[in-house]
């Protein structure tokens, strides 16, 4: 029964959803958006797993003195204080008005949301920039045919996007980079989405009617 | 004289079916507007995608069937699954853990979905080499289904011991948050091997060259076609599109699972022969070169819009 059960759910609900897409009968679209809503409840139950997952494995960290230790005590805190700040502002604990009581110009939350949290991931996005060039030279080295024409390809949209790539060519640039964005680049791209697609009509198909049962510990 | 009677024969019968044809998508597209006919149950203009997956289980359960009697499917050498089990092995021989990265999205995506099942498979094999596999998640939901495939896994390797429930680690909810602590996994625990398979976005080329500069051996797979030629330039291997949802029938060889690539492969033909039919059509409706008032073009054309 542990390994029928999620496969009966499974079968049932993947039905009612593809029904609900493709009829127009009122109770299917009910029935589609009742389970929308359960599955954000689980969603939102789960949450709660998640952080009993890291604390557990922060602290173990820190029990046994690891070496990142003092990285996850930084961690623990954080999250907490930011629970406590985020709970003291929904509940006005300090009063309307006060650092803590929000919504004022910007409270305590905000003022860590917007200037720690923003820029740090503003950091790590900027990151990009450098790893694309790093990983730009290694992949444009003109070692095989293939490498070669990713070079080429490389160049042609690197001097089509540019002014200074327009003028040195004398208007081509821009012209060869339509050609290859539109016709060969467009191409490839459709050529791996109807492959994808494909490959997850199968798998769901394969999950929908209990073909596939891998994801279910059995 | 014969020939011609026929020949005009024909042509009646392929204007009178053309005409039903005609007739039943005025029938179909009707009904809605005042609630009754066929388009009260089913939604008409989603019956070519309806069709299309109909077809599709019909095609499987027959290759299906062909497998059960014994019939062998092959399926081309794809060099990103071998590598797999190369990147575990040498993991194994460094003494270093493997790092699983099943991408950012939430469980109901079917790229996480079917990563949970290749993580079942690189699990077992882990669990066999006695190696650790570490698997840090963004999603609680993801967190859980990890949870259930290494602990499968481990128990397909005859080794339940070999789970270790702190190796899967939630990290954060947020995007960024979430990179930088696997970019901080890979500096510090210095994985030998990272495979990293699911749904990616912004963040894959930053774990992807962390783990180069880590020097790991990476082999990456995802169905997402904006995130394939950041793992192409910076992975040792890469699975791309459709063979991503082949790793599980490609591991195992099972017949059931063999048969739905090939059903897939069979639609993908299907598919290449419509485009062209429909290309050819969409021509002749373009420049006019039909006579009839009533034809197959314009039938086409109606349930296509081409």
């Amino acid at each position: 029964m542990k390994r029928e059960i999620p496969i009966l759910l499974t079968v049932l609900c993947g039905l009612t959803i593809i029904w609900s897409f493709f009829s127009n009968y009122p109770k299917a679209d009910a029935a589609n958006t009742e389970l929308l809503q359960w599955a954000l409840i689980f969603f939102s139950v789960a949450f709660i797993l998640g952080i009993t997952n890291l604390i557990r494995v922060s602290l173990k960290q820190i029990a046994a003195k690891h070496n990142d230790s003092a990285y996850k005590i930084i961690l623990l805190v954080v999250m907490f204080a930011y629970l406590f700040i985020g709970l003291a502002e929904q509940h006005e604990w300090f009063g309307p008005g006060s650092l803590f009581g929000g919504p004022g110009d910007m409270t305590v939350k905000d003022w860590v949301y917007r200037k720690m949290f923003i820029p740090l991931q503003a950091t790590m996005f900027s990151l990009l920039a450098f790893f694309i060039a790093s990983a730009a030279f290694r992949a444009f080295r003109a070692r095989s045919m293939e490498s070669t024409l990713l070079l080429l390809a490389g160049a042609i949209v690197m001097l089509g996007q540019v002014p200074l790539g327009e003028q040195i060519t004398g208007g081509l640039a821009p012209r060869w980079l339509a050609f290859l964005m539109v016709y060969i680049n467009a191409a490839g791209q459709k050529a791996i989405i109807i492959g994808a697609t494909l490959g997850v009509l199968a798998t769901g198909l394969r999950i929908v009617l209990g073909i596939e049962r891998s994801y279910l510990s059995e | 004289m014969t020939l011609a009677l026929i020949l005009a024969q024909v042509a009646d019968a392929r204007d009178s079916a053309a005409q039903r044809a005609w007739d039943w998508l005025d029938e179909v597209g009707a009904g809605g507007a005042d609630g009754g006919g066929i388009s009260e149950w089913i939604d008409t203009g989603k019956i070519p995608t309806l069709a299309a997956i109909l077809l599709f289980g019909f095609i499987m359960f027959r290759a299906q069937s062909k497998a059960h009697k014994g019939k062998e499917i092959s399926i081309r050498r794809i060099a990103g699954l071998d590598a797999l089990d190369e990147a575990i092995g040498r993991a194994t021989e460094m003494g270093r853990p493997v790092l699983y990265v099943p991408g950012i999205d939430e469980i109901k995506e079917i790229q996480t979905i079917y990563s949970m099942m290749i993580l079942r498979h690189v699990a077992r094999k882990t669990a066999e080499f006695g190696t650790d596999l570490i698997v840090p998640v963004r999603d609680s939901i993801v967190m859980t289904f990890a949870e259930e495939a290494v602990k499968a896994g481990c128990m397909d390797a005859g080794r339940p011991e070999a789970f270790d429930k702190d190796n899967v680690r939630y990290l954060s909810n947020e995007q960024f948050a979430y990179c930088a602590g696997v970019a901080g996994i890979m500096a510090r625990e210095k994985p030998a091997a990272n495979i990293m398979l699911g749904m990616f976005f912004a963040e894959s080329l930053i774990l992807a060259e962390t783990g180069f500069m880590g020097g790991a051996i990476q082999v990456a797979g995802t169905a997402k076609q904006h995130q394939l030629p950041f793992f192409v330039a910076a992975c040792d291997y890469t699975i791309m599109g459709e063979e991503y949802f082949a790793v599980t029938a490609y591991l195992t060889r099972e017949p059931n699972l063999l048969a739905t690539i090939h059903a897939a492969d069979i639609l993908k033909l299907i598919g290449m022969a419509m485009l062209f039919v429909g290309i050819v059509l969409a021509s002749i409706y373009a420049a006019e070169w039909y006579a009839d008032d009533m034809s197959w073009i314009k039938v086409y054309h109606r349930m296509f819009g081409v």
